[in-house]
């Protein structure tokens, strides 16, 4: 019986190691080489390959952007450093890689600056990881469950502090669930994309038809409110909507 | 001086050609010297520039600078030539532009280099200030006009004129108006009326005349909504002969102008103007002889000689019959309609830029093989009949790898063609940003031919490039356009190469988790109620069971009945009783008492007969166990009672609570 486990165990450890054969830090610093010796599309290819592969470190997404940056990929460059920026917002260099790739943005239309309660939900939103907020979620949970059981079986023990503890406990535990529900919320929507044609045209209507209402140039950040399933509807900061192929915006 | 004389624009050429030779022979030395018309220029404002080389042996190749800031509008023109002053003679060769400035500033031009006796040598540098134009463009025709008058008639045309002699001799009752009118007029020849947008149109102004004059162009055609290229006239102008009506005219061609309209529409030429100065001569009747001045020969002395006191003059002059009228007349040209036509729209290349005529290209890259620390150059070069001057250069697609810059573009314009002929030459400075091989896609040209009505495209080969990576890394620093902010560099450290799995906010295990404290929860309450009910509701239980649990202690009384045991009998009875009592009206063991359980019942309604029924039972209990007394029947009776009290009792206290 041992011998049979600790054979199973070799082998999902050898499998595992099988796996993960070129490990991703090397492959990672394989494409920092080869973006040093400015062969930027096959560095960025490399770079994506790790994300596909499930990584989403913000530096990742960082190297990937400056590399499609470099091979003049402005609509990758984009939608990498806005990746990067979603998983750490206050990473200051893809904040500033951002702000020179858009640069290059024909039609770029600045967005507006967070409000600063904004900015304290966005900085609250990452105090911890959404898996960090979950773990916050259950064992907050447990410690309320812990005081209420306290309060019904041993009523007599210190029963003013184990209530204000229960009660204070019960406030975090609110908290953490609302804040981890929107972390998770905020880490799952893609209702946010970028636009990778060279010019796009936007219809008036969602079908090939009908009138062309202005055109998109690569790199443009839009906001998709709405779709079919070839069409996105799609909204600019500055409030214009229009239809576009779903196929032109890569959804963040 | 009656000769005829039409002055072209070209005059300021010539003035510089003078200027230089005059230059050239006070100092025969070597020289090689820049001049420019006005250091201070407007910036529409054409100007000319002229590199003048003097005296210098074996010249072999002579190259004007770059006019980066400023557009050449015309030249260049050569020129060459020598003179003698006082027995020294001098040679000078000169290249003459007329250009204008693009924007305005301060800019220096460097000068021309020409290689002499294997020699490589410079002229001066030359710096010119270019202020915004406050003048509109009438003025600046004007201004051309201005030099243009008075040119000096050279000594052929007074020659020529010679013919004109008898026309100009006023018959009597000839009105002079009439005579003008018939003898003198300009007109203009265009080569077509209808042409198509940017297609070529050859308009020349001609002066006819019979008669001799001095004319100078006052108003030169604007040409609005054309691109205008005058062709050279010979200089001084060489006139032709005509015959209109079967009389002989002399042909000054004022101006000639290849034309490229600009827009489509109906588009007028501009006439021009000719002021004229016609020297008619009349024949007087002789009968007042003019008498003649003793000064006159003092004023005859070249030195004091009147313009038009030439000798030929003083023919008429001397010979009293014939008086001399020198008489103003201006005229100008009808104004020529012609009809543009918008090139057609059908089949029109995607590649096409405006190009009309006939044309082809080449496109050549210098290298294949580079590195990213290098740079490419992709040159095309556009040659050809049409609107060569207004050619705009091909697209080129440059590949993401690359970085492109705006097209050099170097003009090779034929001077005094006529179609205008040439060569365009783009040169597009491409920096690889990414080593691998890339290919550049192939160039593509279209141009109308408006001989044949279609549109024509030229395509080249498209171009493989291998591209090695280069060996400097601060090149990335290097800023090659302005105001360009750079990324900041990759982030090289290791990184925690954790996958983002499945968020543990929905996988089952936070619910699990979630889950757990619930049923231990539940669990506690459930204790928590077991024990509620055990401290609490034990006591509605016991009211409910009593009747159950008095008999069951009855039934032990009975056994002790039974077995003969009269003290635990009646202890038994009596806590049977007592206890029945104390589950049914909720009332603690230890509080009964006999007074209590009577307002008790009397509360609950029960009869009379009942509680005293049951105060018997007691007392006879407290009886048996307190005085020495053992009597089996009365225990038997006892029993009885005691079961038929509680009977009742429970009847009774159910019957009062469906009541209440």
């Amino acid at each position: 019986m041992r011998t049979i486990f600790t054979t199973i165990c070799a082998f999902l450890l050898l499998c595992n190691v099988a796996g993960a054969a070129p490990a991703p830090q090397q492959q990672f610093e394989k494409a920092n080489e080869l973006f040093r010796q400015k062969q930027y599309t096959e560095a960025a290819n490399m770079y994506q390959g790790l994300i596909d592969e499930g990584f989403s470190q913000p530096e990742l997404y960082l190297n990937a952007g400056n590399a499609w940056y470099k091979a003049n990929k402005t609509g990758q460059a984009i939608y990498n450093y806005e990746k990067a920026l979603a998983k750490d917002p206050f990473n200051k260099s893809a904040a500033h890689n951002l702000s020179v790739a858009n640069q290059r943005v024909e039609g770029y239309v600045n967005d507006l600056p967070l409000l600063f309660f904004q900015q304290w939900w966005l900085q609250l939103l990452h105090f911890h990881t959404p898996d960090g907020w979950a773990t916050g979620i259950i064992i907050l949970f447990w410690l309320f469950i812990a005081g209420i059981i306290a309060l019904l079986i041993a009523p007599s023990f210190k029963q003013r502090l184990v209530k204000w503890g229960t009660g204070a406990v019960l406030i975090l535990f609110l908290l953490y669930l609302t804040v981890g529900i929107s972390a998770y919320v905020s880490a799952n929507t893609h209702n946010e994309g970028i636009i990778m044609g060279a010019a796009v045209k936007v219809k008036s209507a969602p079908d090939n038809d009908s009138k062309d209402l202005f055109e998109l140039h690569e790199g443009v950040k839009v906001a998709v409110v709405d779709a079919t399933q070839e069409f996105c509807k799609i909204s600019l900061p500055d409030g214009k909507t229009g239809w576009l192929a779903c196929a032109e915006i890569k959804r963040l | 001086m009656n000769v005829t004389t039409v002055s072209i624009r070209k005059f300021v050429l010539s003035l510089f050609f003078c200027l230089g030779a005059i230059t050239c022979l006070q100092a025969q030395e070597f020289r090689f010297t820049t001049t420019v018309s006005s250091d201070r220029v407007a910036l529409d404002e054409p100007f000319q520039i002229q590199f003048m080389l003097e005296n210098a042996p074996n010249v072999t190749s002579f190259s004007p600078p770059a006019f980066n800031d400023f557009e050449i509008l015309q030249g260049p023109s050569q020129m060459q030539g020598q003179s003698i002053m006082n027995g020294r003679r001098s040679e000078y060769i000169a290249l003459i532009y007329v250009i204008q400035a693009r924007k305005v500033g301060n800019f220096t031009l460097p000068g021309a280099t020409a290689r002499s006796d294997g020699k490589v040598i410079r002229s001066n540098p030359v710096t010119i200030e270019v202020v915004k134009s406050n003048t509109a463009r009438g003025s600046q025709s004007q201004s051309q006009a201005g030099p243009q008058g008075g040119y000096p008639p050279s000594r052929a045309q007074r020659q020529s004129s010679q013919s004109d002699d008898m026309e100009a001799v006023l018959k009597n009752g000839e009105d002079v108006n009439e005579k003008l009118r018939k003898n003198i007029f300009v007109k203009v020849d265009v080569d077509k009326t209808t042409l198509y947008e940017g297609e070529q149109l050859t308009a020349t102004y001609k002066l006819y005349t019979r008669l001799p004059t001095n004319s100078s162009v006052t108003k030169v055609p604007a040409f609005k909504g054309f691109s205008a290229k005058d062709i050279e006239l010979p200089n001084p102008p060489q006139a032709s002969e005509e015959v209109i009506n079967g009389a002989r005219f002399r042909v000054f061609t004022i101006r000639k102008t290849l034309l490229f309209p600009l827009q489509s529409g109906t588009l007028e030429l501009d006439p021009v103007e000719v002021d004229n100065h016609v020297k008619l001569v009349k024949l007087v009747k002789n009968n007042n002889k003019r008498q003649r001045d003793p000064f006159a020969d003092i004023f005859n002395d070249p030195a004091f000689r009147d313009p038009f006191d030439d000798p030929f003059f003083d023919d008429f002059f001397n010979r009293p019959e014939v008086s001399y009228e020198d008489v103003p007349y201006k005229i100008q040209t009808a104004p020529v309609r012609v009809t543009v036509k918008p090139l057609p729209v059908d089949n029109r290349p995607a590649s096409f830029a405006g190009a009309v005529g006939k044309f082809n290209m080449t496109a050549a890259i210098d290298k294949n093989n580079l590195t990213t620390d290098d740079a490419l150059t992709l040159k095309v070069v556009i040659s050809g009949q049409g609107n060569v001057n207004l050619l705009n250069g091909p697209k080129v697609d440059v590949p993401a790898g690359f970085e492109k810059y705006d097209p050099k573009v170097t003009d090779n314009i034929e001077k005094n063609s006529n179609p205008l002929s040439g060569t365009r030459q783009f040169e597009y400075v491409l920096m690889p940003q990414e080593a691998g091989d890339q290919v550049i896609p192939p160039v593509e040209f279209s141009y109308f031919d408006p001989a044949s009505n279609t549109y024509k495209s030229v395509r080249s080969a498209a171009f493989t490039v291998h591209v090695a990576p280069g060996k400097q890394t601060k090149r990335e620093k290097e800023d090659f356009s302005v105001n360009k902010n750079t990324i900041t560099s990759n982030y090289t450290g290791v990184l925690n190469w954790v996958k983002q799995g499945r968020f543990l906010l929905v996988s089952p295990l936070f619910y699990i988790l979630l889950l757990l404290p619930v049923i231990a929860l539940i669990a506690a309450i459930i204790f928590y109620r077991r024990k509620n009910y055990q401290q609490n509701n034990a006591a509605f239980l016991k009211h409910r069971y009593a009747n159950k649990v008095a008999l069951k202690r009855l039934e032990l009384a009975a056994r002790y009945l039974k077995e003969g045991k009269d003290k635990a009998f009646y202890e038994e009875t009596s806590r049977a009783i007592w206890g029945y009592l104390s589950n049914k009206l909720h009332v603690p063991f230890a509080d009964l008492s006999k007074q209590l359980i009577q307002d008790k019942l009397t509360q609950q309604q029960v009869d009379e007969q009942y509680t005293a029924k049951l105060f018997t039972l007691l007392d006879d209990c407290e009886m048996a166990l307190y005085t020495p007394m053992h009597n089996n029947d009365k225990m038997q009776d006892t029993y009885r009672q005691a079961v038929e009290v509680i009977s009742h009792l429970e009847d009774e206290l159910q019957r009062a609570k469906t009541v209440a």
